[in-house]
């Protein structure tokens, strides 16, 4: 088994040292800029909608269990029901998985408890579905058809079911935000919803929605550690590119790059690999 | 310009109905729409034809009746591929429907090919085991870590296994799936251990392939249903890949004229406005 | 008897079940209606059955039960100890002890993604360092880049190699940089201008990953349109 090199095992260490650094610092109380994710702004709008037609809120975690997309989901879905609790709008939450459907229980009770509106918190509406996916994908279309809900949210991980949930919802004349870290699943949720939160968007909603030092430190640092990678990236590019020129054309021989430099320079791609062994 | 509205209101049910007669000619009529191979479907047959006779290949998947029609095909080309070959594969499935589907589909195409479970094939069972762990047991020692295929017997038994001691002797993985799941094996088999492997998602999921395709940790990809009619043509053998892919290329007909109609209405019905303004 | 049996459970009523459910379930397309919901309901309540004989036939019989009272695996006991954990969420005082169980789950998945982040993108960085100049190929000193050779950048590169491998560091950047959070784009109009082009580079991808969808879609009406025409109503072969 190949186990990680030196410089791996150092670019991970640098990585995390990054989101660490940022954290205790945001926990310090550094003031960290976020930047506007237009996505995340819409959902105070599509619960706003929902409470002006009198009509139920839908949310989809996605077909996936308890893992980190699902937490964030969950994260996301206690910040809609804080929302909702405030103006007394229903939201039907269908899950699929049924580890997430305890905790979507759990999130719910909170958020109806901490808005002071216990007594709104309704069992059944945080729903299990099913765990096969056409089922879950089925049975959360008859849902959305018979509620003629407002306004769909569609927070985790998605595979073929996301276009038949947008769909759906786009039919009924929802307004729908979606979000999901699945890349291939994001060209329908745009197609179909209002918007969509792209990729890593996906992750710094709960930091962006919550403001919770320990979550914007990790963002900030998230960002530091993708300019390290940029950097590695480039100098990479460049290395790369040089040893090709002074190894492979005449243009090196003319800039007086001589045999060597190839060698020298692929050290760098070298260093981003992960050894042969066994 | 009632006409011109018309058509670009057409109700949707009418479209429909006029899908699944399109889709549905294709079936009653024999023949065969060009069908060109990709350099993914390509790098996966180079791949199965060069696995060396003392290795084996594992068919892992998590597909469901849900996906058939494009997991199905996939899976019943690159067996066939196998079988013609003699390199006996391993059914590994991430699901427990998949077990039962791949299985019989399995025995369907041995009674064709002459082949015997045990000898040229074994169905590993469905596992809920966490798959890093899984492939780190196949690491150190396969037949202690498989222990036994779906029916209970000891795999050290089976014809199949005799000689496999860890996952240095398998040949080639190949995943097929309509949710994902490649970045596991690519993390856990590929870059863990350096076996081949080859994806097979539903055309839904072909994006994820490509990035994985162009870092070369995987060999190839079979695109949906296309991806399994492109392999059958290389097989020389037309399956349900081939024979489906005509009325998947009739529906994308119907689809492409639908939408150049409803354009044109628009830009008809705007300029027929504009004229009478 | 056995024949009414043999008929009710034989090939052919699944096939008819099967042709039933999936007409029921393609009512929706002319509207919401009633059989519709009958046999969404039906669905639900058969995967539902179907999801829980399987933990009880897969898993907890052959994985748990029998290791632990035919085998004499004891240890497997503490499995129950360590499953009953997650149902005190329904206790308002002892909820402390199913964070404990939620905790453990995430721990052990984060330590994977390590593993997992490592093995699934370092050689995607790898691929990434792209040459940008055409050069014919060369060879360098032995032993060096002996574990990049899928990477190669040793290989000759065209001018159409070039200008690829430009375009996609080009895009590779700009996305990159869409994705960062704590920048204000009105103040540094260059990560602001960068940021914009990555946002369309992604519109550009997402849009010809859309008609793979098409694809898929269809596929699956193909998959049932054969079941009903070849194995119901049996008149293609």
């Amino acid at each position: 088994m190949k186990h990680a090199n030196l410089s791996v095992a150092l670019i991970e260490f640098i990585l995390c040292f990054l989101i660490l650094y940022k954290i205790v610092s945001a926990r310090r109380g550094a003031e960290l800029f976020i930047r506007k994710i237009p996505g995340l702004q819409a959902i105070d709008e599509a619960v706003g909608r929902a409470t002006e037609m009198g009509r139920a809120i839908f949310y989809s975690p996605g077909i996936q269990g308890l893992n980190i997309v699902g937490l964030q989901s969950m994260s996301i879905l206690s910040h809609i029901l804080r929302l909702a609790a405030k103006f007394r709008t229903r939201v039907i939450v269908a899950l699929a998985d049924a580890v997430l459907f305890t905790i979507a229980q759990e999130v719910a009770r909170e958020a109806y408890t901490h808005e002071g509106t216990p007594e709104l918190y309704e069992p059944q509406d945080i729903q299990f579905l099913s765990d096969q996916q056409f089922a879950y994908a089925s049975a959360s279309v008859g849902v959305m058809t018979r509620e003629r809900v407002a306004s769909c949210f569609y927070f985790g991980n998605f595979f073929a079911e996301s276009l038949i949930l947008a769909e759906t919802g786009h039919h009924v004349g929802a307004i729908q935000v979606a979000g999901t870290p699945e890349t291939a699943q994001l060209p329908f949720f745009i197609a179909a919803c209002d918007y969509t939160i792209i990729g890593d968007e996906y992750y710094a909603g709960s930091a962006y929605l919550s403001k919770e030092p320990t979550l914007l430190g990790s963002l900030v640092g998230q960002d530091w550690a993708k300019l390290v990678l940029i950097a590695c990236v480039v100098l990479g590019v460049i290395s790369v590119t040089v040893a090709g020129i002074s190894g492979g054309t005449a243009l090196g021989a003319q800039l007086g790059l001589d045999r060597h430099w190839p060698a020298a320079l692929l050290k760098v791609v070298e260093f981003f690999s992960l050894p042969v062994g066994g | 310009m009632k006409y011109l509205l018309a058509i670009q209101t057409i109700d949707r049910r009418i479209m429909y109905l006029l899908l699944v007669v399109v889709v549905a000619i294709p079936m009653f009529v024999r023949f065969q729409m060009p069908t060109v191979v990709n350099p993914e479907v390509q790098g996966v047959y180079d791949t199965v034809e060069h696995i060396p006779h003392g290795q084996i290949a594992i068919l892992t998947g998590d597909w469901g009746a849900g996906t058939i029609a494009e997991s199905q095909p996939q899976t019943a080309a690159l067996m066939t591929h196998l079988f013609r070959r003699n390199i006996p594969f391993a059914i590994l499935p991430f699901a427990p429907q998949t077990s039962t589907l791949m299985e019989n589909l399995a025995e369907k195409i041995a009674q064709k090919e002459g082949k015997k479970y045990g000898d040229d094939w074994v169905n590993w069972g469905w596992r809920v085991v966490p798959l890093p762990s899984f492939f780190k047991g196949l690491g150190k020692n396969l037949p202690a870590t498989v222990k036994q295929d779906y029916k209970g017997v000891p795999i050290e038994k089976l014809k199949a296994m005799r000689g496999i001691k860890t996952i240095r002797d398998v040949g080639f993985i190949a995943h097929i799936t309509p949710v994902g799941g490649i970045s596991d094996l690519i993390a856990f088999a590929h870059e863990a251990y350096g076996v081949p492997l080859g994806y097979a998602p539903t055309a839904v999921m072909v994006a994820q392939g490509y990035d994985p395709l162009d870092a070369n940790q995987i060999v190839g990809m079979l695109p949906g249903m296309v991806g399994a009619a492109q392999y059958e043509k290389l097989l020389g053998i037309p399956g349900n890949g081939l024979r489906w892919s005509n009325s998947l290329s009739f529906a994308e007909l119907l689809m492409i004229g639908l939408v150049v109609l409803a354009n044109a209405g628009y830009f008809l019905s705007r300029a027929a406005k504009g004229a009478s303004s | 008897m056995s024949d009414l049996l043999h008929l009710l459970t034989g090939e052919r009523a699944i096939i008819w079940a099967g042709a039933i459910c999936t007409l029921a379930i393609y009512t929706f397309l002319y509207r919401e209606n009633v059989v519709y919901r009958v046999f969404e309901h039906f669905y639900l309540g058969l995967a539902v059955g179907y999801g829980l004989f399987l933990i009880v036939s897969e898993v907890l019989i052959p994985k748990w039960w029998v290791p632990m009272w035919d085998q004499g695996q004891w240890w497997w006991a503490f499995a129950l100890v360590g499953g009953g954990m997650f149902y005190f969420i329904y206790s308002q005082k002892h909820n402390w002890i199913s964070r404990l169980a939620f905790g453990i789950v995430m721990g052990l998945a984060v330590g994977f993604m390590f593993q997992d982040f490592a093995g699934n993108n370092f050689p995607k960085i790898v691929a990434s360092l792209k040459p940008l100049w055409p050069h014919h190929s060369y060879a360098v000193a032995a032993g060096t880049a002996a574990s990049i050779a899928p990477h190669t950048p040793q290989a000759s590169l065209s001018v159409s190699g070039a200008l690829n491998n430009a375009v996609f560091v080009f895009v590779l950047l700009t996305v990159l940089s869409y994705f960062f959070f704590s920048y204000d784009y009105n103040k540094h109009k260059a990560a602001g201008g960068s940021a914009r082009i990555g946002r369309w580079m992604l519109m550009f991808a997402f849009g010809a990953m859309f008609g793979s969808t098409v694809m898929a879609r269809m596929s699956l009406l193909i998959g049932r349109v054969w079941f009903l025409l070849a194995d119901w109503l049996r008149v293609v072969h």
